[in-house]
């Protein structure tokens, strides 16, 4: 046998028998010496290459006695050296198979740690490795079998894959003869997630029938749901397993399903879990609220800028920046700006609509230039990427303002009257408030917003969000005092640009438009900024057009209660101050 | 539309628009007769719309509104011809000094020769055969004249039968066999025959369900002298002065239709008094001059130095007359 380059590896001139080496992805390495030495002294030249990171184990068995050496290279591997190496299958065989168990698992703890440590070239091909390297050295559990007169059940319902390393599962397991001690989710590559004792527990009453017992109920319960994470990134699809094993030191095991990686589907599906609690204190939210923040991250993320248009000439210096997000209806663009033309100064202000509908570009490209050639208004059109939400669309608009003033404006909102911008600038100006709202009118002139207050239910469950004499007529008295109030509504609210990136702008972890407004105006309750009402600038807020109420009751339930978590305190403050 | 004509034509020059019907205001085709009862509204809000047209939204209703109101606005000057249609456009929304009622002119016209019978029972109903303009109602009446034995004859004059729904299709025709001892359907016609049509009736009946707003027929009819038996309300009701140039009845009630032909049959007493009061119609001359008069003003109100170069010549044939 030549001298190899594999060879030059092994610097221990004693180890009498040649190392063996396999790639596990293009920048990664596994080598195996038989060595006795305790830490055996290597040097590498690897065709040019150089190792970036290097992770050892050693095994002690008699004859077994070696080393596993991984390690990530700064590159692609050098042909030279993917052609001294072996197979995977061929050093799995040769080197790890015959390894005691303990040794074995090891070996795949060095792999999940090398996985874990610092981004590849080739996470695919990494997968892939590992995954062949589990197959290869795991200890099949016995394989669970549903049956009425098997004290054992597990079954694994659902992988949603919220990154590459968040998870949330859904399945359920019983133990007739002892109680369940541990659950692990382990996942294609080898990453092993303890379920126990943090996952959710959740009742199943038609598992709990097919074995003819009673439903269990609470931290009883047969089914759990919930948030994990694995330690290393796991991209593949097929391959999960579920292990239980009893007090008694009985296994089990069974295959889990197919991945599903849709982020839309999943926070779906996380949220219709929601219905299994009834208040906002449930521990079932500390496994929702992570998953749906990990999703909405997600998705802000992946709503970027994508283009601009400009139409007409934009105003110089503008006082105040209006976003409008427009989401499935763009018909509503000219609806606004038919009313925005018979006002002057809609005309000195910078205003900005944000696509967040990408898939409606080409329309909206379409009606845009007609519109400006038709009203002559200057505007813009900020197109994302993807959807990204309410509060993604407003930040995203935000960030291009020119103005020093900020008003945040929901497309189906129209002003009653012109000189309404000027109004509500000129009262920010004067008062240096934080946040501030006009008065909001439903269709049929009753009060739609009059400023927001919290509520919750005598029996402690989730602040809501009350508006002040909605359904009342516009001209109630009360209802036409300038004053501080709790909160204002997101569909109109003016703020001053430096302030709103201060704070962060909107926060996305609250999913489609829903109590973004309110936690804006709590963390500027928190710098020290009040939050007004103006009465003498009304518009018609025509609510409700945009989204399926369905859809929207899932969503609610989960603003209510995160807003809850987030603020219980200091709505505790603000009810005191406020009343 | 009227933005872009506006746009086109530039801040100077006048927009007049003649309102023909209630297309703004109405989203069931303009016709302003809910659809939850069928009768006439007069109280559009985006909550009865909403009633009327479950599938849109109240706010979509109120939306609809303002984006008609704003294209409007690029009007100066809205002409209405009735009172009834221009009240309806201001309780709308429009206002009030940009509505002025300006009834549509008429060529002269030669009227038809009286019939030289002694009594006056010969009517004839000119118009689209539709629900809306009540022409079951009118052959309901009839059908209970001639139960009753009174000595009349209709003459139905028609057309776009075949576009009407098949259930109004089929009461028609059944009305008609139950009728045909007393009604002569003569389907469509043609203008140029209308003094021969005019020679052979002694009243003509208007008895539209809806409002109306100047129904042409009612026009003509006066033109011809003849008496108007028409609905009590709306247009109809404005432009037909009960006792006076016509006779009223309860709108979509074909007891009361029938109890007015048969007094109104009764005594041609009765017929040459109401004729004797007939007012001719408003002049086509007369309406090109308060037309021209009227884009004056506004050019002046514009501060337009520019005069009007070439006043639009009064028109001398009127080619197609529609029955709206």
């Amino acid at each position: 046998m030549p001298e190899t380059e594999i060879e030059q590896l092994s610097a221990a001139a004693e180890s009498a028998v040649a190392p063996l080496a396999t790639m596990l992805a293009a920048d990664a390495l596994a080598v195996h010496l038989f060595s006795a030495e305790v830490e055996p002294a290597i040097e590498l030249d690897l065709a040019g290459a150089e190792i970036a990171a290097e992770l050892c184990c050693r095994f002690a068995g008699e004859d077994d006695a070696g080393h596993l050496i991984v390690a990530r290279l700064d590159r692609a591997a050098p042909e030279e050296l993917r052609l001294e190496c072996a197979g995977l299958r061929g050093f799995l065989r040769e080197r790890l198979a015959g390894l005691g168990r303990g040794d074995r698992e090891e070996a795949m703890a060095l792999l999940e740690e090398l996985a874990a440590g610092g981004e590849s070239q080739d996470p695919i091909g990494l997968s892939a490795s590992r995954a062949l390297v589990r197959e290869g050295l795991r200890e099949p559990l016995p394989p669970s079998v549903v049956d009425r007169d098997e004290p054992q059940g597990l079954h694994f319902d659902s992988v949603l894959a919220l990154s590459e390393t968040a998870f949330y599962v859904r399945g359920w397991a019983r133990d007739g003869q002892a109680e369940p001690v541990r659950l692990t989710a382990v996942s294609p590559e080898g990453s092993r997630v303890e379920l126990l004792p943090e996952i959710y527990r959740d009742p199943r009453p038609d598992v709990d029938s097919f074995y003819e017992e009673p439903t269990r109920t609470g931290a009883a319960g047969t089914g759990f749901l919930g948030f994990c994470e694995t330690r290393a990134p796991s991209l593949l699809s097929t391959g999960w397993l579920l292990e239980m094993e009893n007090a008694l030191g009985v296994t089990r095991e069974v295959p889990g399903p197919q991945v599903s990686r849709d982020p839309l589907a999943a926070r779906a599906a996380i949220l219709s879990d929601l219905h299994k609690e009834r208040h906002w204190d449930t521990p079932l939210m500390d496994h929702v609220i992570p998953a749906v923040s990990l999703i909405q991250q997600r998705l802000e993320e992946e709503a970027k800028i994508e283009s601009v248009w400009q139409y007409g000439e934009p105003p110089e210096a503008p006082a105040v920046s209006i976003v409008v997000p427009l989401y499935g209806r763009i018909d509503f663009l000219e609806h606004q700006l038919a009313q925005f033309v018979h006002d002057p100064e809609l005309r000195e202000a910078d205003l900005i609509y944000v696509l967040d509908s990408p898939e409606l570009a080409a329309a909206l490209e379409n009606a845009a230039g007609q519109l400006f050639e038709l009203y002559g208004l200057p505007f813009r059109v900020v197109v994302l990427s993807q959807n990204g939400g309410y509060s993604v669309a407003n930040n995203r608009g935000a960030s291009l303002a020119q103005g020093r003033l900020l008003l945040l404006l929901n497309s189906d909102v129209l002003p009653d009257e012109p000189g309404w911008l000027s109004r509500m600038a000129d009262f920010y100006e004067e008062h240096e408030v934080g946040a501030l709202g006009p008065k909001l009118l439903f269709e049929d002139d009753t009060l739609q917003h009059a400023g927001i207050r919290f509520q919750r239910p005598p029996d402690g469950g989730a602040w809501e969000n009350e508006h002040f004499f909605k359904g009342l007529h516009r001209d109630l008295p009360a209802a036409n005092v300038a004053r501080a109030v709790p909160a204002v509504s997101g569909a109109c609210m003016m703020i001053a640009r430096d302030l709103f990136e201060q704070v962060g702008g909107l926060r996305g972890m609250f999913v489609q438009g829903d109590y973004e407004d309110t936690d804006l105006c709590l963390r500027l309750r928190q710098e020290g900024r009040e939050t007004w009402y103006l009465p003498e600038v009304e518009l018609y807020h025509l609510e409700g057009q945009s989204y399926a109420l369905e859809t929207r009751n899932a969503m609610s339930r989960y603003n209510v209660w995160l807003h809850t978590r987030l603020w219980d305190g200091e709505i505790e403050a603000v009810v005191a101050a406020h009343g | 539309m009227l933005r872009e004509i506006r746009r086109t034509l530039g801040e100077d020059v006048p927009i007049l628009y003649t309102l023909h019907e209630f297309l703004p205001i109405c989203h069931r085709n303009g016709q302003l007769v809910r659809t939850t009862t069928e009768k006439p509204c007069k109280e559009e809000s985006p909550r009865r719309c909403h009633e009327c047209f479950p599938e849109v939204s109240p706010q979509a209703f109120f939306m609809r509104k303002r984006f008609i109101q704003s294209q409007m606005s690029a009007v100066d000057r809205f002409l209405a011809p009735s009172n009834f249609l221009r009240d309806r456009f201001v309780d709308w929304g429009l206002p009030e000094d940009k509505v002025v009622a300006e009834e549509y002119g008429r060529l002269p016209v030669t009227a038809a020769p009286t019939r030289e019978r002694r009594q006056r029972n010969r009517l004839v109903f000119i118009g689209q055969l539709s629900y809306f303009k009540g022409v079951n109602v009118l052959l309901k009446a009839m059908k209970r004249l001639q139960d009753d034995g009174i000595d009349v004859h209709l003459s139905v004059y028609g057309a776009n039968l075949e576009l009407q729904p098949d259930e109004f299709r089929e009461e028609f025709a059944a009305l008609l066999e139950a009728t045909k001892e007393t009604v002569g359907f003569e389907g469509e016609f043609n203008h140029d025959d209308l003094p021969a049509i005019m020679a052979d009736a002694d009243w003509v009946v208007v008895p539209s369900i809806w409002w109306e707003n100047s129904p042409l027929v009612i026009q003509e009819a006066a033109q011809h002298r003849r008496p108007v038996i028409a609905s009590d309300i709306g247009g109809m009701a404005e432009k037909v002065h009960d006792g006076v140039s016509g006779l009223h009845f309860k709108a979509a009630d074909p007891a009361s239709l029938a109890e007015t032909i048969a007094r109104a049959v009764s005594s041609r007493k009765l017929w040459d008094e109401l004729q004797r009061r007939i007012e001719p119609p408003y002049a086509m001359d007369e309406h090109v001059r308060s037309l021209t008069r009227q884009y004056k003003e506004l050019l002046a109100s514009k501060g337009s130095e520019e005069e009007l170069v070439q006043p639009p010549a009064p028109a001398t044939e009127i080619e197609d007359v529609r029955y709206a």
